[in-house]
């Protein structure tokens, strides 16, 4: 019995400890790159995967209770890209969600980047010419609130829109 | 042997319990300046935003697309009317920022930083000081090539006397006729001999000035031939050059040796005017200065010239197509606690000639906070 027992010491504890020691050894790290696949599948708006995820009942995720009715973008007279969205809180439509009441307001942010080149097919895969910052809105069960974001630098081509939670400090 | 162990075991328990007792260090973290943390009424992120939104809708002015040069603002400041007590200067900051970074050089602000402006008159008092230096040599080579001295057959010899309203451009008086003297004395090569000061018998011409400040018209200039004859009145008294000696008093309401005399009455107002406070503070207007060669038999200037010397430090607000202003106004309610605030920014573009908004756009919002009455 003792034997067995200092066996799977040996096997679950000493073992992945001496695996782990060659890769501690190096100094770097290579990193790898974000999938060119996943990117380029990305949309000019963008949810971020929220903080809390249950098991049982799936993420809480934004698109849960949030829907974006029209995006449009245009050239103003200036010469600036403005892109006008309208987001909308819908409640909660998820069977899941029926230990749960929608919340009567929902706060999101939405941070709109601009890029000098045209994004479709490759994601945000170059460096943003303009970013707003992340802006808050507070949005009521069944409202729908028009976002606008403008880029001052003239040469925008394309945009994304990313949208996430409010996240409190831990 | 039992109480050498509880001895020992007592200090090991201090040494160790005296770690526990470190003071703790407070610690910082990094937080993204568009989070709220602290659920404030009013945040970081509303100033990004409102800078984030305002800066677009400003460069899309057609006044300031279309332009074609450079577009200047002079800004008025953020009115804070709200309960909040904040820098609100950091609204303009930071939309000012914006403007600058994203108007592609178009933009330009009038900078009104106090510590800038003091920077800059000193810069510019010892630029000033530069230009005396260079206007005096200018001068001294008119002086020396003018007719006078051309068609005389003989040295010309000058005779001076100082210059008048010296504490206005912060110059000593004697040092002033000195400069101008050897730049005289260089240009002339020879052709010029000035007389000892005080001196005046035999000379040519006196040579004397003074410096006029533009705003003050009727309280700076001097008639500098009732100036010359006070001064010859002096020399031949044996007195010195310098009116401000206390021999004569600054008011004419005067007894004695100086009642009914219309020299002396001539004298102290001099007196009076060179001692004026709102002159000698040199105030911060342009000033030019006079130079005459007046023949001493008739007292007729034969050569007189005005330049400015000294130029107004100014802000050059004067140079901006619009006023940038703002007002940060709020309505607040309370209820066991809680606090409910609106708050309304307004930032708004003036045009300073005909008065009108160019522009104008309000950010606003609203947050509950629960804290106590005091604070927040």
């Amino acid at each position: 019995m003792k034997k067995l027992i200092f066996k799977y010491i040996v096997a679950f504890v000493t073992l992945p400890l001496l695996a782990f020691l060659p890769s501690a050894c190096t100094s770097v790290d290579g990193i790898p790159g974000a999938s060119q696949d996943e990117l380029s599948s990305e949309g000019s708006a963008v949810f971020v995967r929220p903080q809390d995820y249950t098991i049982f009942f799936g993420t809480r995720s934004l698109s849960n209770y949030i829907e974006i009715t029209y995006s449009q973008r245009y050239v103003n007279k200036a010469g600036q890209m403005v892109v006008e969205m309208g987001i909308r809180n819908r409640g909660s439509v998820s069977w899941y969600n029926f230990l749960n009441s929608a919340p009567n307001k929902i706060v999101i942010m939405a941070k709109a980047n601009f890029y000098k080149t045209s994004q479709q097919g490759h994601g945000p895969s170059s460096t943003p010419i303009y970013s707003t910052n992340d802006r808050k809105f507070v949005i009521k069960r069944g409202q729908i609130v028009a976002a606008r974001f403008v880029c001052p630098v003239k040469s925008a081509k394309s945009y994304q829109v990313v949208l996430s939670q409010v996240v409190p400090l831990q | 042997m039992r109480n050498e162990l509880y001895f020992t075991a007592t200090l090991i328990a201090v040494s160790l319990l005296s770690g526990c007792i470190s003071p703790t260090v407070s610690k910082s973290v990094d937080i993204n300046p568009d989070d709220d943390p602290m659920g404030s009424a009013i945040t970081s992120g509303d100033v990004r935003t409102i800078a984030s939104e305002m800066c677009p809708q400003i460069l899309a002015l057609p006044e300031v697309s279309d332009s074609a040069g450079i577009v200047r603002i002079a800004v008025a400041g953020f009115k804070n009317n709200s309960r909040f007590p904040m820098d609100s200067s950091i609204f303009m900051q930071r939309l000012r920022q914006s403007l600058n970074k994203y108007g592609d050089g178009k933009i330009r602000f009038m900078s009104q930083n106090r510590r800038v402006q003091a920077v800059r008159r000193n810069m510019i008092v010892n630029r000033q000081e530069e230009v005396v230096r260079q206007k005096l040599k200018k001068l001294g080579v008119e002086i020396a090539e003018s007719n006078l001295v051309k068609n005389s057959k003989k040295p010309v010899k000058i005779a001076v006397i100082p210059v008048i309203n010296t504490n206005l451009v912060n110059m000593n008086g004697n040092s002033f006729s000195a400069m101008l003297r050897n730049e005289i004395v260089e240009a002339a090569d020879g052709k010029i001999q000035f007389l000892m000061p005080g001196a005046t018998k035999g000379t040519d011409y006196y040579l004397t000035g003074q410096f006029v400040p533009e705003s003050m018209k009727s309280v700076g200039i001097v008639n500098l031939t009732n100036y010359i004859e006070v001064i010859e009145n002096r020399i031949a008294r044996g007195e010195s050059l310098d009116l401000t000696d206390g021999r004569v008093p600054d008011t004419s309401n005067v007894s004695g040796q100086f009642i009914n005399n219309p020299m002396f009455q001539r004298e102290s107002e001099l007196v009076k005017l060179m001692r004026n406070p709102a002159l000698r503070a040199n105030p911060n207007v342009n000033k030019r200065f006079t130079v005459m060669l007046v023949k001493p038999q008739s007292k007729v200037a034969v050569y007189e010239k005005t330049f400015l010397l000294d130029r107004k430090i100014t802000q050059n607000l004067q140079l901006a197509n619009f006023i940038l202003s703002g007002e940060i106004s709020g309505m607040s309610q309370r209820n066991k606690g809680t606090a409910s605030d609106y708050l309304l920014i307004s930032v708004r573009l003036t045009d300073p000639e005909s008065n009108e908004t160019l522009w104008e756009d309000t950010y606003e919002t609203k947050r509950m906070t629960s804290a106590g009455i005091v604070y927040q």
